[in-house]
């Protein structure tokens, strides 16, 4: 996972809607991998009024990374693109895990991927909930049409 | 021509638990390849594919954009198949960041009005409602086709939340099924939140009749 990821990434469960960001990394300092990229410095440019500076300079130093300055500058120059390119894109965290500061669940992070999986009770219960009325009114209309094994076709023969 | 993602690094013990690549796959490929160009006028900052599976969309997209062309974010709720994107991603050079999570639920605070491309290829299949609910909360490989009743149960949930996810200049790309019901899911996107929309693609394959429909702002004038 690179650090630009982790500056979009929020708890967001049941029960946890607010201050659910940013997660705070547990456990993450030494399971940080550098990956060189190219830089696209139009890339860099376009994401930056997307991200929540603090939120990133706090995940850098967690990292062990204080390149960056404290304040969001002004200007975007040259340097200051390079830099952010760094933390942004070549800062690869491999393992840990992060801890939503509103309600304290950890989000493991393995093989680079961090796990904020849902409880499975919470999903049964976020699937089974009727949609909203036009959706309703939408499935109503046209859906409980079941159309038996026959047709439940390709995607189940596959992997039979 | 944009090659097809080198999936070879995947093995018959990843298809047991994740879902390969079919006809619903390279229908998707190829319409986006059809659009390859429109995409790249609109020069996407973000994309966002849910579901990811193998990655092998994801990675396409990588190479229509470029590596580093745009942010590839993708999320499933299979770990298996996360490890997958991620892996078929480096294979072919192209960063991609996987999410093991339902939906977008982890992202959607922060990438309000930020998904510049939005992919999804549901899982279409009708089947019943019960069996759809296991596979999400599960995380499985039925995950993958499982949809419930008409096969809408888990795409209705994404298409909830797909007005707050486009930017302005968004583009919305879905796998449907005839049985589906397309006519419905294009009236309701576009009476709910007036999203237009249209089919770029569509084949028989098999007993599956698959369309990839493409959903966008409206702006008059």
């Amino acid at each position: 996972m690179h650090l630009i990821t982790h500056n979009l990434l929020a708890r967001n469960a049941k029960g946890c809607t607010t201050n659910s960001f940013p997660l705070a990394f547990r456990d993450a300092h030494g399971q940080v991998e550098i990956q060189e990229q190219d830089i696209n410095p139009d890339f860099v440019c376009n994401v930056l009024p997307r991200l929540e500076w603090k939120a990133l300079i706090d995940a850098a130093c967690q990292v062990g990374d204080e390149s960056l300055p404290a304040e969001q500058p002004n200007m975007t120059d040259d340097e200051l693109v390079q830099k952010l390119h760094y933390v942004l894109m070549e800062i690869h965290i491999t393992e840990g895990a992060m801890v939503c500061s509103n309600c304290e669940h950890i989000c493991p992070i393995s093989n680079s991927i961090p796990n904020s999986k849902p409880d499975p009770k919470d999903s049964m219960e976020y699937f089974s909930t009727l949609p909203v009325a036009h959706l309703a009114d939408m499935t109503d209309g046209n859906g409980h049409v079941m159309y038996g094994a026959n047709s439940v076709a390709k995607k189940r023969a596959r992997v039979d | 021509m944009i090659p097809t993602p080198d999936l070879s690094h995947l093995t018959k013990v990843d298809y047991d638990r994740v879902y390969e690549p079919a006809e619903d796959t390279f229908l998707f490929l190829d319409g986006l390849e059809q659009d390859a160009e429109h995409i790249r006028s609109l020069h996407p900052t973000v994309c966002l594919e849910i579901g990811s599976g193998s990655g092998c969309v994801s990675t396409f997209m990588g190479s229509i954009l470029g590596p580093t062309g745009a942010l590839y974010l993708c999320t499933d709720i299979n770990q298996h198949a996360a490890r997958c994107t991620v892996a078929t991603g480096r294979q072919n050079k192209i960063p991609i960041d996987a999410i093991n999570c339902s939906l977008t639920s982890s992202l959607l605070p922060r990438l309000r009005h930020s998904i510049d491309i939005l992919l999804f290829n549901p899982p279409y299949v009708p089947t019943d409602g019960e069996e759809a609910l296991d596979a999400q909360a599960s995380g499985n490989i039925s995950g993958a086709w499982a949809g419930g009743l008409s096969g809408m149960e888990i795409t209705n949930k994404l298409l909830e939340e797909v007005n707050d996810l486009l930017s302005p200049k968004g583009l919305f790309y879905l796998v449907a099924l005839k049985q589906n019901d397309i006519p419905a899911i294009c009236a309701m996107m576009q009476d709910a939140f007036g999203l237009k929309s249209q089919t770029i693609i569509q084949r028989r394959a098999g007993r599956e009749h698959l369309f990839i429909l493409r959903f966008e702002r409206q702006y008059v004038g």
